[in-house]
C-alpha cells in the first residue's frame, strides 16, 4: 500500500511515439504528471491530444517510448498485474464480447478480479438503471457505457481510470455518475477521468490537466481556472469613450464598441483599466467570469499559455 | 484468478466445436459407408488402367493394394483430401486467442484485469488444444460408427492412430496461427499469412509428391509441415511418433515466442 503522501498517479517525462510507416507519429511528449490521492483529476484535451494514450500506458496496454509512471506507488509496466487488481478501468472504445449476456459479463470480470462484493454490484445496477439479462449486443451505446461503469466501479478500487466516461450517457444517467464519483472521492479513492467535455469537468473535478498535441500545457484547480486566466468586462459610461484607449491597454483584447458601451477580455488586474478610464463617468460595471470552455480554447487558441519546448508545466493548485 | 480464462474460453466455444464435431464426425463415417460402393464398381481396376503420373496426382502412390483398401481409401480420401479442411479449424481457434480480441477491442478490457499477458495466451490456447483433442476424438467416432453400419472389416487402432495423428498438425496450425497473432495486431495480416502459409505448404507436398526421386521438389516437400502428418503412411505403418514429437517440438517453441512476442508488444495499436 503507498503512503498516504505519495501521488496515486505520478509520470515522469512519458512518451510514447507511434510508429506509421517510415513516419513517427509523437502521441505523448514527456509528460510529467502526479495525481493525488482523493482526488477526482480531470484530463482534459480534444481528441487526438494524447489522453486516451496516456490511460494506456498506465494500464500498461502499451509501452512507453521512454519515461516511466508509477502508480500507487508500484511501476506501470513492472506490477501491471497488481496494479489492475486495484485500478478500475473504463476505456473510451468500449468493446465487451457481444454474445455474452451483460450479467455473463459481470461474472466473467468479477471471477477474473475475486472478490466483488454482489450486493454492491446490485446497488450500481439499480442506479445505473441497467438492465444485465440482455445480450451485450443488443445493448444500445449508452446502455454499453453503463456496464463499463459498472466493471469500473464494481471492485471498489482504489483509483478509477476512465476515458470519456460519460460518452453516451444520457443527462439524468451523467447526473447519477457524477453522485457515485463524489461518493468515490469521499471514501478516499481517486478518479482520474478523460474528457472533451468542459462542463463535466468543471461539474465534478477538482484539478485538470490540459493537453494538446502530447503536450501538457498546464494543470490547474478549477477554481484558479476560472480565475485565474481572463474575464469578461461590459463597460458602461456616461459618454462614448475612445476606444484606443483601451485597446493598447496590457491584458485587454477582443474590445467592442457599441456607443457608450465597451465590451473587453480582460487578463490580470483591474487597476490599469480604471485609470486608463480616468474622466469618464463609468455609470456600470459588470463582469462575467470565463467559462471552461473559453479558458480552454484560449489555451488552444493562440497558443500563448501553451507549455513551450523544455519550459516546465504551469501547476498553479 | 487461475483458470478463468480458460474456462471461459470452453464456454465461448463448446457450441462451435460442436457442430464442427458433428460435421467432421459424419464426414468420417459418410467415407466409410462408401468403401463397399468402391469395391462394387470395381475400383482398383479403373485405378490400374490411369497411367502412375495420375495415380501419383491424386495420391495413390505405388502401393496399389494397401490404395484400393478401405484403410487406404478412408486414408486418402478423408485424412488425405480433407486435410485442408481439418486445418480451418485450429486457425479460427488460433485467431481466437489474441487476434480477434484485439481486433474487436475486448482485448483491452480483459488484458486490464488482474491477469498476465502470458496466462491470457496459454489459458486460451490449452483451451484450444481440448477442443482439437474433442474434434480428433469425434472424428475417430465417426469413423467406428461409420464401420458398424456398413460392416466394413477396418482395423480399428490404425484408424485411432490415424484421428490421433490429426493432433500434432492441428496443434501445429493452431501455434503458427497463435504466434503470427502475437507477432501482428491486424486480424486480416495474420489470417493472410496463416492462409498463405497453409496453403503454400499443401502444395509444396502436392508437388513435391509427383517430383522424381531426389530432385528438387521432393527436397522442397520436406519444407511442407503436410510432409510429417502423412495420413497414409500412418495407416499403413502406425503413427511415426519422430513426426508427432517433431511437430509438438516446433509448436512448443512457437508457443513461447508467441507467449514472449506477445508480451512485449503495444496492444491494440
Amino acid at each position: 500500500m503507498a503512503n498516504h503522501n505519495t501521488p496515486v498517479i505520478q509520470t515522469e517525462n512519458l512518451s510514447k511515439v507511434y510508429k506509421a510507416g517510415k513516419r513517427d507519429i509523437l502521441a505523448l511528449s514527456n509528460l510529467t504528471l502526479s495525481v493525488r490521492r482523493g482526488e477526482i483529476f480531470g484530463y482534459l484535451g480534444p481528441n487526438g491530444a494524447g489522453k486516451t494514450t496516456t490511460i494506456r500506458l498506465m494500464l500498461d496496454l502499451i509501452r512507453p517510448t521512454s519515461g516511466s509512471a508509477t502508480i500507487l506507488g508500484l511501476d506501470a509496466r513492472r506490477d501491471s498485474v497488481e496494479l489492475h487488481r486495484r485500478i478500475g478501468f473504463l476505456p473510451g472504445e468500449l468493446s465487451l464480447w457481444k454474445s455474452l449476456t451483460g450479467q455473463q459479463v459481470i461474472e466473467y470480470v468479477a471471477r477474473l478480479r475475486g472478490g466483488v462484493d454482489w450486493k454492491y454490484v446490485q446497488e450500481l445496477t439499480e442506479r445505473l438503471q441497467f438492465d444485465p439479462t440482455l445480450r451485450v449486443r443488443s445493448y444500445s451505446s449508452g446502455n454499453r457505457r453503463k456496464l463499463g461503469l459498472l466493471l469500473a466501479l464494481m471492485n471498489k478500487a482504489e483509483l478509477l481510470v476512465l476515458d470519456e466516461p460519460t460518452n453516451g450517457l444520457d443527462p439524468l444517467m451523467q447526473q447519477i455518475f457524477n453522485d457515485l464519483m463524489r461518493e468515490v472521492r469521499a471514501e478516499g479513492r481517486t478518479v482520474f477521468l478523460s474528457s472533451h467535455i468542459l462542463s463535466e469537468v468543471q461539474s465534478i473535478c477538482d484539478r485538470v490537466g490540459i493537453l494538446r498535441g502530447g503536450r501538457l500545457q498546464a494543470v490547474e484547480t478549477v477554481t484558479a481556472l476560472r480565475h485565474a486566466d481572463f474575464r469578461w468586462v461590459m463597460l458602461r459610461l456616461r459618454e462614448a469613450a475612445n476606444p484606443h484607449l483601451l485597446a493598447e491597454l496590457p491584458g485587454v483584447t477582443d474590445l467592442t464598441v457599441d456607443g457608450s458601451t465597451l465590451k473587453l477580455r480582460l487578463r490580470g488586474d483591474f487597476n490599469p483599466l480604471l485609470q486608463a478610464l480616468d474622466g469618464h463617468y463609468i455609470v456600470d460595471i459588470k463582469t462575467e467570469e470565463a467559462s471552461l470552455e473559453e479558458i480552454f480554447l484560449s489555451y488552444y487558441g493562440n497558443g500563448s499559455n501553451a507549455q513551450k519546448e523544455g519550459e516546465p508545466v504551469k501547476e498553479m493548485a | 484468478m487461475q483458470g478463468v480464462v480458460f474456462v471461459e474460453t470452453l464456454r465461448h466455444t463448446w457450441r462451435q466445436t460442436l457442430f464442427w464435431g458433428i460435421a467432421l464426425g459424419a464426414l468420417a463415417a459418410l467415407v466409410v459407408l462408401m468403401v463397399p460402393l468402391f469395391d462394387a464398381i470395381d475400383f482398383a481396376t479403373i485405378l490400374e488402367r490411369l497411367p502412375p503420373i495420375m495415380l501419383q496426382a491424386i495420391g495413390f502412390g505405388d502401393d496399389m493394394e494397401f490404395a484400393v483398401s478401405p484403410e487406404g481409401l478412408i486414408a486418402l480420401g478423408f485424412f488425405g483430401k480433407m486435410a485442408l479442411i481439418f486445418m480451418v479449424y485450429p486457425v479460427v481457434m488460433g485467431l481466437r486467442v489474441t487476434s480477434n480480441e484485439e481486433d474487436d477491442g475486448t482485448l483491452d478490457v480483459l488484458l486490464s484485469q488482474p491477469v498476465p499477458r502470458w496466462r491470457v495466451v496459454l489459458e486460451k490456447f490449452a483451451a484450444y488444444l481440448l477442443t482439437i483433442f474433442v474434434l480428433s476424438l469425434v472424428i475417430f467416432a465417426g469413423l467406428w460408427l461409420g464401420a458398424s453400419v456398413v460392416n466394413v472389416p477396418l482395423d480399428l487402432g490404425r484408424m485411432a492412430q490415424a484421428s490421433f495423428n490429426l493432433l500434432p498438425t492441428l496443434t501445429f496450425v493452431l501455434t503458427i496461427t497463435v504466434f503470427m497473432g502475437a507477432l501482428f495486431s491486424r486480424r486480416q495480416w495474420v489470417l493472410a499469412l496463416v492462409t498463405g502459409f497453409v496453403v503454400a505448404s499443401f502444395m509444396l507436398d502436392n508437388i513435391g509428391g509427383l517430383a522424381a526421386k531426389g530432385s528438387p521438389g521432393e527436397t522442397l516437400r520436406l519444407l511442407s509441415f503436410f510432409n510429417y502428418y502423412n495420413p497414409s503412411g500412418v495407416m499403413q505403418y502406425g503413427l511415426v511418433w519422430t513426426n508427432a514429437v517433431g511437430m509438438l517440438a516446433i509448436s512448443a517453441v512457437l508457443l513461447v515466442a508467441a507467449v514472449w512476442a506477445f508480451n512485449r508488444r503495444d496492444v491494440g495499436v
